[in-house]
């Protein structure tokens, strides 16, 4: 998201040029104002359509279907307005684009799998937490924690910690109401852990973005929630970040994550083989963001891009 | 429990004549023949029972169930040769092997959370069902007047009964959705009274339970679908005659064990997919088995409670 910030200023300097007062809550939004759209595309990137708009709100990421599908759920500001990441809302909407509803302060929305709760990242104060589907019972799971994702057998939900100099992947256990942490005290490799990790389908691995400490390069890797020791592997390193958002395939063979390059390119790979990333061949009229998921049919993949 | 509250005005006198000491837990009586409750094992397919723990000064114990690993035992106690009641009641914990007997909070009919960290149980006052951790710390209610919480294998859901209306239902707590759902729909339950010490299926998808009928006053013992009766529901055992309140379910799904008839109780068993009536579960056993009853979570054995002298 704090690139989502950079390009919100530069956006939102140029919004100011512009009536911003139209923008619809769907495809055929008239006349066009630059802002983030949410595209949708098969799994390998092709034939990719405008999907939805988010009314007021010309900065949107952290795309996320409920598991059946029915709605979507991302974050957002109005930029057009001088809005900045601190004003960040999380929104509603069915999958249809219609009734779309702020829920309130929050970062990186992830389902539940009945879709009755929303795990999110609170700024302020800053901590994970969840919630009620329609905003309401918020609870803060952890204080300093960030970027929640619930797991997809709904029994976890992991966020990045901070101890020691070092960042560290929690899972936090809603059954057991127990907190691990995926690296050993101390061993974390990473001075920093990104947010927008993906779960793998079975709830057994995460992918994530994180900087090693050691020589200061970016790492694209994945971990076994058991614990680094039942596994941990390093997919695509960098000495510039790539896109933190990662989207794991219902189908488990696929991860597709934004590039490091400008313009961005999405990138994936297959967890279960020793490949490096490829990217995905998408022309689409607008620079690629890197917010990412796919549908929960697997048949989709959404994106977000701003207007070039 | 209720039951056992009769049980234990049965033990109370013979137990105040005894010298009370404190009694070893483990199978190692320091006063051997005491008339008291104890806790024995059986081959699932029962034949001889040999006694496995002796609940230290709680003369009264039941709703025995092992943790997941098998490694401890929750129960609830009291004291009753020292004149404790129902309301006394309290959730125990200790090591399957006997050692490090604690009394870990107020409260009846333990369940463990599958990874043993938590526990469901029944909150005596104010009446609810509620959760606290396998220390007894942190104890959250679930819903006030709900009784008989059990924890669902797959560690989703707690299900209890609840009270309404004049009819009783089974409401089904989801914690990872914290959504709560009645298997009956309102107005559609048949049973004026569902009792306590329900057990779930291997598969989290089903529960035993016994019930008392509104229509004819007769006792059902049935399965029933959490998804909702809609999706499954089924008598397995119908009497005028009450059965004990306590199910256990084989881990491999194929048989369910209660105890029912006149004292001393009989344990029956039934396979749920079939359509035979309950047959005798011989155990052979000194003293007269209450009822309370779980299975060893690896299947091969029963464990139950008998009160009498140990001898």
């Amino acid at each position: 998201m704090k690139s989502v910030v950079l390009a919100s200023l530069c956006c939102a300097s140029c919004m100011l040029f512009f009536n911003a007062e139209i923008a619809s809550l769907v495809a055929d939004e008239k006349p066009k104002v630059k802002r983030t759209r949410f595209y949708l595309a098969t799994p390998e990137g092709k034939d990719p359509k405008e999907f939805y708009v988010a009314e007021d709100y010309y900065n949107t990421g952290s795309p996320s279907f409920s598991p059946d599908g029915t709605k979507l759920a991302h974050d957002c500001w109005k930029s057009q307005e001088g809005e900045s990441f601190s004003n960040v809302q999380i929104l509603v909407v069915n999958a249809d684009g219609s009734h779309s509803k702020v829920l309130g302060p929050g970062a990186m929305p992830s389902w539940s799998p009945g879709g009755n709760r929303i795990a999110f990242s609170q700024p302020s104060p800053s901590g994970v937490a969840i919630m009620n589907a329609d905003g309401s019972d918020r609870k803060m799971i952890e204080a300093g924690g960030w970027g929640a994702q619930w797991s997809p057998d709904g029994k976890k939900i992991a966020y990045r910690v901070y101890s020691s100099g070092k960042s560290n992947l929690r899972i936090y256990d809603l059954i057991e109401d127990s907190k691990r942490d995926v690296f050993p005290e101390g061993e974390s490799p990473y001075s920093l852990i990104y947010w927008n990790m993906a779960w793998s389908p079975d709830s057994n691995w995460l992918c994530f973005l994180g900087r090693n400490a050691a020589d200061k390069m970016f790492e694209v890797a994945t971990v076994n929630v058991a614990g680094m020791k039942e596994g941990y592997k390093v997919h695509y390193k960098s000495k510039v970040s790539p896109y933190q958002d990662m989207a794991w395939h219902p189908s488990g063979e696929m991860i597709v994550f934004g590039s490091d390059t400008q313009p961005r390119q999405l990138l994936k790979f297959n967890p279960a083989e020793d490949k490096p990333p490829e990217p995905l061949d998408i022309k689409v009229d607008g620079n690629i963001n890197g917010d990412v998921s796919f549908t929960p049919d697997g048949l989709h993949l959404l994106f977000n891009a701003r207007d070039k | 429990m209720n039951h056992l509250r009769t049980v234990c005005l049965l033990l109370i006198a013979p137990a105040l004549l005894c010298i009370v000491s404190s009694s070893p837990v483990s199978a190692d009586e320091k006063t051997p023949g005491v008339k008291r409750v104890r806790f024995y094992t059986a081959p699932a397919e029962g034949g001889d029972a040999s006694l496995l723990i002796v609940p230290g000064d709680y003369y009264t114990a039941g709703s025995p169930v092992l943790s997941a690993d098998g490694e401890k035992l929750a129960f609830d106690g009291r004291k009753s040769q020292n004149g404790e009641s129902f309301q006394d009641g309290k959730i125990m914990v200790v090591n399957a092997d006997g050692s490090d007997l604690e009394a870990i909070g107020s409260g009846v009919m333990p369940s463990w959370s599958p990874q043993g960290k938590r526990i469901a149980f029944s909150q005596i006052s104010p009446t609810g069902v509620a959760m606290m951790r396998a220390d007894g710390s942190e104890r959250k209610l679930i819903e006030e007047r709900g009784w008989g919480a059990q924890w669902s294998p797959d560690g989703r859901k707690i299900a209890y009964s609840v009270f309404n209306a004049g009819k009783a239902n089974i409401r089904i707590y989801d914690l990872i959705e914290e959504t709560k759902t009645d298997l009956f729909p309102e107005g559609e339950s048949p049973y004026n009274s569902l009792y306590w010490n329900m057990s779930w299926s291997p598969d989290s998808n089903w529960l035993c339970f016994k019930g008392h009928k509104t229509s004819d006053n007769t006792y059902d013992v049935a399965t029933v679908n959490v998804a909702g009766m809609k999706a499954g529901y089924k008598v397995h055992y119908n009497h005028r005659e009450a059965p004990y309140a306590d199910f256990a379910w084989h881990p491999q799904g194929d048989k369910i064990v209660f105890a029912a008839g006149p004292q001393p109780r009989q344990l029956l068993q039934f396979n749920p997919a079939e359509d035979k009536a309950p047959e005798p579960l011989a155990i052979k056993v000194n003293g007269t088995i209450i009822g309370d009853i779980c299975f060893t979570p690896d299947g091969q054995s029963l464990l139950f409670n008998v009160s009498g002298t140990g001898e």
